[in-house]
């Protein structure tokens, strides 16, 4: 058998140093795979599978891609969870003496793969650190913008849901927020559980697997020491995280930031589902249509629309702050020359962010360098606009902002206005920057001189006038001859090329100076990039100060676009505070009034304050509302970002969570049931809420059978409305009627709905919200309108009429909730309260009493033959019923 | 506010024409209305030329279900009950007219809710027949939805114009009214998007809006009140001098918050400006005027665009000092013939106070409208701040300059500005010559005559070439030939030129081939005809020769033979992007300026 390659032993090499990821093998023009990996390759990528000779009696399996287009190829890969090793050839192969010098340079893996993501996604990573004592640290890094975040998740919270056990719960919901695409756990049997939970609740994250060794504490005066100590495992779980991105990036991340601690104070809290349900940031179909994000991101930048996202899944929690952005975004309401201009200069201004992960990663071009220069050109004028503002959170970022004059004139005298794409074609650098670049130019192009020399050297030893030496990117140098010119060619020209009236020739002579002109041109090309690199290197030395430029940009961004915002759509100031009550006055639906047509979207008030903290809303589907529950969150969540909102008059007191169960989406995939994760959310809010939150519980009790349904409601509201147990701010939206029995039993609880009116056969929504319970549900006029036949429309009326007219029948005597129920909603007298049972109701219409004690005083009383009974007698009988039914209600 | 019918008397009284002519009518009564209405958003969408659909929407008061069905029957109206009432009026749209006579030649829908009801009203019209009436819930306010205009007339359609020019009517009428209301919001949207939109902030912010953020700086407050027992009252905005415009398109006038034309008003505002701009210009200005009603005649148009004034000479006498005072606030003084005092010096003329106005005028949301002027210049020139700001550029050439037959021109060189321009004089009046402009002109001009020549170079020089550059030299070859130039590759990119073209007689830098190349490859795009070609070509090569020349100083006798060259070729007053070359200053106006007397028969121009 024939010794193996020594290409392929290389391979082979390389290859166990990442064996579970696939090897892209550089050669030549294309990056290949090998055996095993080639086989993978070509089934996801659709590429054909060929063999290489390897040396052994088979050939090796083999398949490829260009280098040119390889970002797509690596896109899809990774995207379906694999890792992808690049390995290139670490040497120019022609002046490779034997095997060309081949290392690994990187490894894809898909929380590092930033490249893939849009400007305005993240690209999250994170790991998990689970220390002895049950407690974990969380660390997650956004490698496309240099973010760290670390967090500790204490055992003290007591997080049980179905599911899930111990403190993983808390876990699983702060990695939720974040749906990193990659979490790094210790490798070791400790950790197997965290691993089992992560994996079961979010089976979208990959989970890589790293050396326990690398999660440790990290030497003191190396780790960041922000004022507040960061907890042990939060650390651990830091460097075990860098440790991994150290080894895959082969890259020094000079721009990860300063890690900061992740903590909720300071912000309202609103949970995954919450945010899903009021889709925040993308609708639950998935897309940000149609979203609140899509409503308010005027922003002109990509740090602006990311920063954006961050201030939506994060509002602010203290009135302080919330005014200090209010009074920011008025100065740019009130003035429209400001707000048009700085508009105007953000536009000017690009991703710097990422332009700086570029750099890090050394895989920035000359157009990134001068899109940096104008940005930070851009920026100067934005920071003199700023200036000339009153707010004190403008003027703050107008001090951070660094327009960095040294790296501007550096860029703007090195590199020429609009450089080329391509860093190896020359043409970068500008003239009188270097003068060895502007002597190589000369060279390149210096032929001149010699060229004409050349030229009429020739012609006077050929004697053809009209020889001409010319120059051509197929075949070089030439001397061309005209035809009739032909015999006079001398021997030592060898022809080239033959053209229609002429022919080409070269010399040696030629040859000669054509290699050193071309060198000369080689030469150039690697002096240029070269000095490029200088140049990029420089500028990397002010990383941070970009990145902090950048993030005061994208604040102002953010607090322009929100101006933008309440012009266009007509948003209001409100009135923000600490305490007091919630007043929207003409309240709307931010999307909806975009979405639907102009002039269609009813506007509604909102009162929420101490005599009326919770609203039961009754009403049909369809009625609006589900639209004016969440629109009151969003408005109250519009107000804590600092944001105009989308109403005629507004005073909201700042809330500390926000919690939103809306029925439509659930989970079926994971294998449970609408009421099972619906119970679960709600478990999670009565835990959660406090007499400050704001809860939005929009039809809840579905899924199960109508008194199951109709009683946990029940309890769940009453737990809701006792001040010791939660005392919430709460809407909730129903289509059990009998709820609306609360009002009268507890205080704060009122009582609204949906006004409909009937026009015929139609039913008209008003969508506009009454006080009061809704007279019927008008379901069956609903399917009407819907289309349901009218045969069973009238069925069902049939039916309808018969269910009430037996619970009409069903005397009152019926004590309990259900009696007071049925009563109740077929609009009988509603005084009983429940627990009192009525004992006489002679008098009244209907059925005699079923007691049998009452049966028999009756009995007793109708048997007396009063004509034979002396009054001694009489008095006697008197006196025994009377006992009777003292000892009767003694018992 | 309820609506009666009026008795057939007063009708007919005041019955006039049609009020609906095309669908830009349409829009601005439907507006009118919700201004009426106490809107403070309106939005007006449309589609097309605003046949197939215009709707209105306002956040206005609304109307009651009786209201909404009598206001699209003829001759009903809230606003007047008597012709007495017209003395007193305080709306703006009284006739009752304009909503049914939509309705009688459009599909119409009312939808319309009143603050003190909790749902509204949906009317639906169809030819002037009402087909429905239904409870509807909407939120407050009035919406007005107009499909298909005209589609029982279409003897009306003949007057509809096309499409670009129904929507910038219905885009001009717009703009007018939100300059006379501004405070309120206006936007327009047609195919989705927003073509225009004022933030209801002030006049200085929807100016800012409508125009750009330069133009609302060069622009000062009004506000002035006559004397007298009925005062004159006058406010708004005017443009400073260098703002002036060739025709009246950026001036809005409102009485009584409508927004009309009134040639007195304009003549008012003309005085005011005398002297301050040149002739045949207009400045840029918002007034909103404010007399008793009873002074002001509205009937004598049916579209209400018209007015009479009964106290025209204080009307008149109050909106030129209301301007002047403005005016003169910033610094510009028209000089009075009687001196009442001491004189402040006048800054020099057309100096504006702005900062780095660019050439044109910038839309913050584009329209159809094409912006004049916005093309880049050829070489370097940037704005100085102490120039004339020009706002809009000439079409025609400038007059024939100083005509005299045969000999030179009869005008003096005499003397350079900032090296930048000529001065020169003519027999009556002074002309300041943009150098490089004028040179690029001239070489144009030979270009496009194909005068020039081309002459071999002593010595053949060598031009390296970006790689666009190189990349585009093998394909225009042909129209590198055609200009003049002979040249060849020697190296990859690396050019040998061996001759270039005149130009007025002098050779052209061998570089400029790059900027040639430059400009085919740009300007050229896939499939440009040949004819095409060559004009890139020319204008560039014309733009190169001026550049250089234009950077060294001329001597007398140089600037002299240039000014004798325009003189030739008067086309030469205007460069190849459509930019003067020249100005010039009759005497006359300096003596208007100066306020002496004209010479009259001076020759004037």
């Amino acid at each position: 058998m024939k010794s193996e390659t020594p290409m392929m032993a290389q391979y082979r090499e390389l290859k166990s140093k990442n064996p579970d990821a696939l090897l892209f093998f550089r050669l030549g023009d294309f990056y290949e795979m090998f055996y095993e990996d080639a086989e993978i390759g070509s089934r996801e990528l659709g590429i054909a599978l060929t063999g290489r000779d390897a040396g052994g009696k088979e050939r090796a399996p083999m398949c490829g891609v260009p280098y040119h287009s390889v970002d797509d190829y690596i896109r899809i890969l990774v995207e379906k969870g694999y890792r992808v090793a690049i390995c290139e050839q670490l040497e120019d192969p022609s002046l490779a003496k034997g095997l060309v010098k081949r290392g690994i340079t990187r490894v894809i893996t898909p929380g590092t793969y930033w490249e893939g993501t849009a400007a305005q996604d993240t690209c999250y990573i994170a790991s998990v650190y689970a220390s002895g004592r049950d407690a974990l640290g969380l660390a997650v890094c956004d490698l496309s913008t240099g973010d760290v975040m670390i967090a500790g998740v204490s055992p003290d919270d007591d997080f049980r849901g179905a599911g899930r056990s111990g403190s993983y719960g808390r876990l699983i919901e702060e990695l939720s927020r974040f749906l990193p695409k990659e979490c790094v756990l210790p490798d070791s049997p400790d950790h197997a559980l965290v691993r089992q939970a992560i994996t079961k609740a979010l089976p979208g994250i990959f989970i890589t697997g790293h050396p326990k060794d690398a999660f440790c504490l990290p030497s003191p005066g190396t780790s960041p020491d922000g004022e507040k100590k960061a907890p042990a495992e939060a650390l651990t779980a830091l460097q075990g995280l860098l440790d991994y991105m150290k080894t895959t990036q082969m890259v020094d991340l000079r721009h990860l930031k300063e890690p900061s601690l992740y903590l909720q104070e300071g912000f309202l809290e609103i949970d995954r589902s919450t945010r899903r349900n009021l889709e925040l940031l993308q609708r639950l179909q998935g897309d940000t249509y149609g979203s609140l994000y899509w409503v308010l991101n005027q922003t002109r930048t990509a740090m602006g629309a990311r920063l954006l996202r961050q201030w939506i899944e994060r509002p602010l929690r203290d009135a302080s702050r919330v005014l200090e952005r209010l009074s920011a975004v008025d100065e740019f309401y009130e003035d429209a020359a400001k707000r048009l201009t700085a508009r105007d200069i953000l536009g000017n201004i690009k991703d710097l962010e990422r332009l700086v992960t570029r750099l890090t990663y050394k895989s920035c071009n000359a157009r990134d360098l001068t899109n940096l220069a104008s940005s930070l050109e851009a920026v100067s004028r934005l920071r003199e606009l700023l200036r000339t503002c009153s707010s004190e959170l403008l003027r703050k970022n107008a001090s951070a902002m660094d327009d960095i004059p040294e790296a501007v004139s550096a860029i703007r005298n090195t590199l020429v206005t609009e450089p080329p794409l391509s860093l190896t074609e020359g043409g970068l650098i500008r003239e009188g920057f270097s003068p060895e670049i502007d002597e190589l130019r000369q060279l390149a192009s210096g032929g001149k001189q010699w060229v004409l020399d050349f030229e009429a050297r020739e012609r006077e030893r050929t004697g053809i006038k009209s020889l001409r030496v010319g120059f051509n990117r197929v075949f070089g140098f030439y001397i061309e001859v005209t035809r009739s010119n032909l015999h006079m060619v001398p021997a030592d020209y060898v022809r080239k090329q033959t053209l229609a009236s002429a022919e080409r020739f070269v010399t040696p002579e030629l040859r000669e100076k054509e290699t050193a002109i071309l060198g000369a041109e080689e030469k150039l090309r690697k002096e240029e990039y070269r000095v490029f690199c200088e140049l990029r290197d420089s500028i990397s030395a002010h990383i941070r100060r970009i990145q902090k430029t950048a993030k005061a940009v994208a604040e102002v961004d953010v607090l322009v676009s929100f101006a933008e915002t309440a012009h266009s759509q007509g948003y209001v100031r409100p009135q923000v505070s600490d305490s007091g009550s919630i007043k929207i006055k003409g309240g709307r639906h931010p999307v909806l009034e975009k979405v639907l047509p102009q002039g269609t979207f009813v506007p509604n008030d909102l009162v929420l304050d101490s005599s009326q903290r919770i609203m039961v809303i009754t009403g049909p589907n369809m009625g609006g509302k589900s639209t004016y529950c969440r629109q009151a969150a969003l408005i109250v969540i519009m107000a804590q970002m600092g944001c105009y909102v989308p109403c005629k008059e507004a005073a909201i007191r700042c809330v500390d969570k926000v919690f939103a169960r809306v029925g439509a989406y659930d989970d079926l995939v994971l294998g449970q049931s609408t009421f099972m994760v619906e119970m679960a959310e709600v478990s999670r809010i009565l835990k959660g809420a406090t007499k400050d939150s704001l809860v939005i519980l929009d039809e809840i009790g579905r899924g199960t059978s109508t008194f199951d349904g109709l009683s946990v409601a029940w309890a769940v509201l009453e737990h809701l409305a006792d001040e010791k147990t939660c005392g919430a701010m709460a809407l909730v939206a129903t289509h059990y009627r009998e709820l609306t029995l609360l009002s009268d039993l507890k205080p704060g609880i009122v009582n609204h709905h949906m006004a409909v009116k009937k026009a015929g056969n139609d039913i008209v929504f008003l969508r506009k919200l009454e006080k009061g319970v809704a007279e019927g549900s008008f379901g069956i006029d609903v399917a009407a309108m819907a289309g349901l036949p009218p045969a069973v429309v009238s069925r069902a009326r049939e039916i309808l009429v018969g269910l009430e007219s037996e619970v009409r029948s069903r005397s009152r005597w019926k004590t309990g909730i259900l009696g007071q129920i049925a009563s109740r909603y077929v609009g009988i007298a509603p005084d009983v309260v429940p627990g009192q049972e009525p004992l006489f109701t002679m008098g009244q219409e209907e059925a005699p009493p079923e007691d049998p004690f009452l049966k028999e005083i009756v009995k007793e009383i109708t048997d007396l033959e009063l004509d034979s009974l002396t009054p001694r007698e009489a008095l006697n009988v008197l006196y025994d019923l009377k006992n009777k039914i003292r000892s009767r209600k003694e018992t | 506010m309820k609506i009666v019918r009026l008795d057939p008397v007063t009708s007919s009284q005041i019955a006039a024409g049609e009020v609906v002519e095309r669908p830009a009518s349409v829009v601005k009564e439907l507006v009118e209305n919700a201004l009426d209405a106490n809107a403070h958003r309106i939005l007006v969408e449309f589609e097309g030329s605003g046949l197939e659909l215009i709707k209105v929407i306002d956040d206005g008061e609304g109307m009651s279900r009786e209201d909404a069905q009598m206001a699209v029957e003829r001759f009903a109206t809230s606003k007047l009950s008597s012709i007495e009432d017209l003395d007193d009026l305080s709306t703006l749209g009284f006739r009752g007219e304009a909503l049914p006579s939509i309705a009688s030649c459009s599909r119409l829908t009312l939808e319309t809710r009143e603050a003190s009801a909790s749902y509204g009203t949906e009317v639906i019209v169809e030819g002037g027949q009402i087909l429905s009436v239904k409870d509807k819930g909407l939120p407050v306010g009035t919406t007005v939805t107009v499909r298909d205009l005209f589609f029982n007339t279409p003897a009306r359609l003949k007057f509809v114009k096309s499409r670009g020019r129904e929507r910038q009517a219905i885009i001009d009428t717009v703009e007018s009214l939100a300059l006379a209301w501004p405070n309120r919001y206006f936007e327009v949207r047609s195919g989705g998007k927003t073509v225009m939109r004022t933030s209801g902030q002030g006049l200085r912010n929807v100016i800012a809006d409508l125009f750009g953020p330069e133009t609302a700086s060069s622009m000062v407050p009004v506000s002035f009140a006559s004397g007298g027992q009925e005062p004159v009252r006058v406010t708004g905005m005017v443009g400073l001098p260098g703002l002036y415009r060739r025709s009246r398109d950026r001036q809005v006038f409102s009485v009584n918050a409508r927004v009309v034309r009134n040639s007195l008003l304009a003549w008012a505002l003309d005085d005011a400006y005398r002297g301050l701009i040149p002739p045949n210009s207009y400045p840029v200005a918002f007034l909103s005027v404010d007399t008793e009603k009873r002074f002001v005649d509205v009937n004598v148009h049916p579209t209400k665009a018209e007015v009479r004034f009964r106290n025209d000479s204080e009307v008149r006498h109050a909106v030129s000092a209301a301007v002047s005072a403005a005016l003169s606030a910033a610094g510009f003084q028209v000089l009075k013939r009687e001196a009442t005092g001491p004189l402040d010096v006048p800054k020099s003329i057309y100096q504006a106070t702005v900062t780095g106005q660019k050439f044109g005028s910038s839309r913050s949301i584009a329209g159809d409208r094409p912006l004049v002027g916005d093309r880049p210049l050829a070489g370097d020139r940037p704005v100085r701040r102490d120039m004339p700001l020009i706002d809009y550029f000439p079409r025609e050439p400038v007059h024939n300059l100083g005509l005299e037959s045969g000999e030179g021109s009869g005008w003096e060189y005499l003397g350079s500005l900032q090296d930048t321009y000529l001065i020169a004089k003519t027999p009556n009046s002074v002309v300041l010559v943009d150098k490089h402009a004028l040179m690029e002109s001239l070489a144009y001009r030979e270009l496009l005559a194909r005068r020039s020549g081309s002459q071999e170079l002593l010595m053949a020089e060598t031009v390296r070439l970006a790689p666009k550059e190189a990349a585009a030299y093998e394909e225009y070859e042909a129209s590198l030939a055609e200009s003049g130039y002979d040249s060849r590759l020697i190296g990859e990119s690396t050019l040998l030129v061996t001759k270039v073209p005149l130009i007025m007689g002098e050779p052209v830098e061998p570089s400029s081939i790059r900027n040639v190349l430059s400009a085919l490859a740009e300007g050229a795009g896939n499939t440009a005809p040949a004819e095409r070609l060559m004009e890139t070509a020319r204008i560039a090569l014309a733009a190169c020769h001026a550049s250089v020349r234009a950077r060294e100083p001329l001597s007398a006798r140089e600037a002299q033979a240039l000014l004798e060259s325009l003189y030739r070729e008067p086309a030469a007053a205007t460069c190849p992007h459509g930019r003067p070359t020249v100005k010039e200053i009759p005497i006359t106006e300096i003596d208007d300026f100066f306020g002496r007397t004209s010479h009259k028969g001076a020759g004037r121009i």
